[in-house]
């Protein structure tokens, strides 16, 4: 756990000869040119094999230069008599009639040949259409391809100058299993064509009104917060439309967003009674509980009729169904366009169409199931002792996959976290920054959950804290005095041995506190509601390192407790480690921060007079209990 | 491939023309071609098979082939490497009848010197030996990229000619000259 960091080359590696000699030769490809350009003007060693190249074609060609004979010697008489013989040789191989309709067939080949691209094109177009407009031997379109006819159409409906748009979308929560359907309430969303902003009105079931919001459609902020959905649909569910900027409207662009994060590439279509229904599966597990979402066409207009979010499986699972209920475009009134006016409505902001990528966004540990992937990272982790009071977290992100990100204070620290990473299997997209990297607050994430605190002496420490016995006095020094003191020896030397067994103390104590966080945080991060689906493997290595902690804090317990006795703090039987069963997370953490301070009241300079016994006899009675 | 090449090139294939009676008939721009090319095809040549009458004679072939091929109608996608390869080909096919695979540098250097006895003093000599030394370290794959990179072939065009792929050509080009620099080196 403790094993040394090794250093971990941050500079990629070097340029090779190949790729530096035809970066010299222009045979790059454009897109590596600049990767090349770049990396020489950081690398010396490799500026300076190219130098070592250019010099070596130098002297290749010198070198060359006097092997050539003079070949331009007589090179009008060379000419001459290549121009006779290809005259005769024009001569002897006269063609016949079958040789000449024979060459043009071949040019007529080669000609084709020639236009392969293009006639490549012709037939692929050809059989587009055949598979687009015709059943011909039971034809399946691709869910694709469906998506962008739709998309088309719908790029005909939208308001044109002087108008606005109206959706009114029911939402339904149907159980597949027995078919019950229980409506939810309705949406309705009005879209401006003056503006990139579109104004959300919903109602509950039972009637109730909930205050509008108003969306921008150009980018930016965050998206409204529709209290409808945020109520009725699961919060999963909800954290991820919202990662995902999602409006509620059946339109193929806000089904696109929808399925942007999914984790999957897959698609299928199923063709039902005057409607298609596009099936896009989410990645299983996928952080939003999301198993499917589906997008129904009309056959004939490929109109969005509806749009479903499964939640389980689509046949016994539940359905979350939004239904377009009404479609209009009206004039765009006074009392219309007030609506788009942002005076007290909760402003917000949407990304752009589908074209860009989602932004993915990190999801909380309250909204999402721990999966393998994670537990092992966090074993990576653990490996490198970053578990240990650093700032590094796995975050679960919105598209289903998982991000390591975190501060560390120096760049070895970071080298062997990320080698530990590097190693680990399987690999996460990893940031890990150093203080001066941090512009702002905006590149770390929140944390997905809300760790235990950590005393501010600890942080601000990187290793122990050492005891100051330059002026002031430690509370223990006469104690300390009188046991390191040996007859001869100068107080110099004693001091220095009270000061490096303090500061033994000191570091102990930090480390057990340390040990005890890590566990807690273990707890929090994979709590049972969390850890429901991991495998049997991963519980295991999971217990290992909850396991790892508890002997670490009970091996520097015992080590503690034995420097008290050697100073006279207790007798052998009081060394003994308490009775009782073993102490859950918190309770440790408790006695973990109640130890360190103690030894730091003990072993560190304060202003303020103490009474040693009484503290060094709890110290004792906390240790014995951790130690046990 | 300057200016005058790429307009010979042209009239190669502009062949409606050519047989139309515009421009001239297809054996004059063969010539043509010929006298533009010759020096380079002949340097390349020249360096596999070791001999300037051998060399003449190989890329005289090429061109009566191109001619045979534009005659016959038949795609020729890049010119240059099209003739080089032929070239490149007539002279393995001259060097496997005589029994060898490769035109020993040693051997080309000896000739070399014999050729231009009366011009070349003992120290020319013994500084064609020394290059001959270095080349000799060459495989015959890193040999000829460097010859026909030296002639000004483009990577892809090396490839068309050895048949390999632009990127080994890029490995063969750097190891060869890592060689040569090593060699040269050791001697400094």
């Amino acid at each position: 756990m403790n094993g040394a960091p090794e250093r971990r080359k941050l500079v990629p590696p070097h340029l090779a000869d190949s790729l530096l000699l035809a970066y010299l030769d222009g045979e790059l490809p454009r897109v590596d040119i600049e990767g090349a350009r770049t990396h020489l003007e950081g690398c010396w060693s490799c500026r300076r094999r190219l130098s070592v190249l250019e010099a070596s074609i130098d002297n290749y060609v010198d070198q060359r230069a006097p092997l050539q004979p003079y070949l331009a010697l007589n090179g009008e008489q060379r000419v001459q008599q290549f121009r006779e013989r290809l005259a005769r040789h024009a001569e002897a191989s006269e063609l016949s009639i079958g040789e000449k309709l024979r060459a043009y067939g071949q040019a007529a080949l080669a000609g084709i040949a020639s236009h392969r691209r293009a006639a490549l094109a012709s037939m692929v177009a050809a059989c587009l259409l055949v598979a687009m407009f015709t059943d011909v031997l039971g034809t399946r379109v691709s869910a694709d391809t469906l998506l962008n006819r739709a998309q088309s159409f719908e790029a005909t409906q939208r308001p044109y100058s002087g108008k606005v748009s109206r959706m009114a979308v029911r939402l339904d929560r149907i159980q597949r299993r027995t078919g019950r359907t229980q409506t939810l309430g309705t949406i309705t969303v009005l879209q401006d064509s003056e503006k990139a902003i579109a104004y959300l009105a919903s109602e509950s079931a039972s009637g109730d009104r909930e205050p509008a919001v108003l969306a921008s459609l150009s980018g930016g902020q965050d998206t409204p917060q529709i209290a409808l959905l945020a109520e009725d649909l699961p919060a999963a569910m909800t954290s991820y439309l919202h990662s995902q900027h999602w409006l509620p409207v059946v339109t193929v662009e806000a089904f696109q967003e929808l399925i942007a994060g999914r984790g999957l590439t897959s698609s299928s279509v199923q063709k039902e009674a005057g409607a298609f229904d596009l099936i896009y599966p989410f990645a299983e597990g996928h952080a939003s509980g999301i198993s499917e979402a589906r997008l129904r066409l009309d056959r004939g207009t490929f109109a969005t009729v509806d749009l479903s979010l499964f939640l389980g499986s689509p046949t016994d699972g539940t359905e979350y169904r939004f239904t377009r209920t009404k479609t209009s475009i009206e004039p765009r009134t006074a009392e219309l366009a007030r609506l788009f006016e942002p005076h007290d409505l909760v402003k917000s902001t949407r990304t752009q169409a589908i074209r860009e990528p989602a932004r993915v966004t990190p999801l909380s540990y309250s909204t999402t199931r721990a999966t393998d992937e994670e537990v092992w990272l966090n074993a990576a982790l653990h490996k490198s002792d970053a578990c240990m009071g650093e700032e590094i977290h796995v975050f679960p992100m919105s598209d289903g996959s998982l991000l390591v990100q975190g501060l560390v204070d120096k760049s070895d620290r970071r080298d062997a976290v990320l080698k530990a990473l590097q190693a680990a299997d399987p690999k996460a997209p990893t940031q890990i920054f150093l203080p001066r990297e941090i512009k702002s607050g905006k590149q770390l994430f929140n944390l997905p959950y809300q760790t235990p605190e950590i005393p501010s002496t600890l942080r601000s420490d990187s290793g122990a804290t050492l005891a100051d016995l330059s002026s002031q006095r430690i509370p223990l020094y006469e104690q300390l005095f009188q046991h390191f003191s040996r007859p001869g020896a100068s107080a110099e030397d004693t001091d220095q041995q009270i000061n490096a067994f303090s500061n033994e103390a000191v570091t102990l104590a930090r480390q057990t506190f340390l040990h005890a966080w890590a566990l807690k945080k273990l707890d929090l991060e994979f709590s049972p509601e969390r850890s429901a689906n991991l495998s049997q493997p991963t519980v295991q290595e999971l217990e290992r390192m909850r396991q790892d902690h508890r002997r670490w804090i009970a091996t520097i317990s015992h080590r503690q407790s034995e420097m008290l006795a050697q100073i006279g703090g207790s007798s052998p039987a009081q060394l003994a480690a308490a009775s009782g069963g073993p102490l859950d997370a918190d309770s440790l953490l408790r006695l973990a921060r109640e130890q360190n301070d103690l030894v730091r009241s003990l072993f560190t300079v304060s202003n303020s007079a103490r009474e040693s016994g009484p503290n060094v006899s709890r110290l004792l009675a906390v240790l014995r209990r951790m130690g046990a | 491939m300057n200016r005058s090449t790429a307009l010979n090139l042209a009239q190669v294939f502009s062949l409606d023309s050519v047989e139309a009676g515009r421009t001239p008939p297809l054996e004059e721009t063969i010539v043509e071609l010929y006298a533009t090319m010759r020096v380079p095809l002949l340097s390349y040549a020249y360096q596999v098979v070791g001999s300037t009458g051998e060399a003449e004679d190989l890329v005289q072939v090429a061109f009566l082939r191109l001619f045979d091929q534009l005659r016959r109608h038949a795609p020729i996608q890049n010119l240059r490497s099209w003739l080089y390869r032929v070239v490149h080909n007539l002279a393995i096919d001259h060097l496997r009848r005589q029994g060898k695979e490769d035109w020993a540098v040693t051997e080309w250097v000896t000739h070399r010197a014999l050729e231009t006895a009366t011009r070349s003093a003992e120290h020319d000599l013994i500084q064609r030996q020394r290059i001959a030394g270095s080349l000799e370290l060459l495989n015959i794959r890193e040999k000829r990229c460097l010859m026909l990179r030296a002639e000004g072939l483009s990577y892809k065009e090396i490839g068309d000619v050895l048949s390999i792929s632009a990127k080994a050509v890029s490995v063969y080009l750097a190891r060869g000259l890592k060689k040569f620099e090593v060699r040269n080196e050791r001697r400094a």
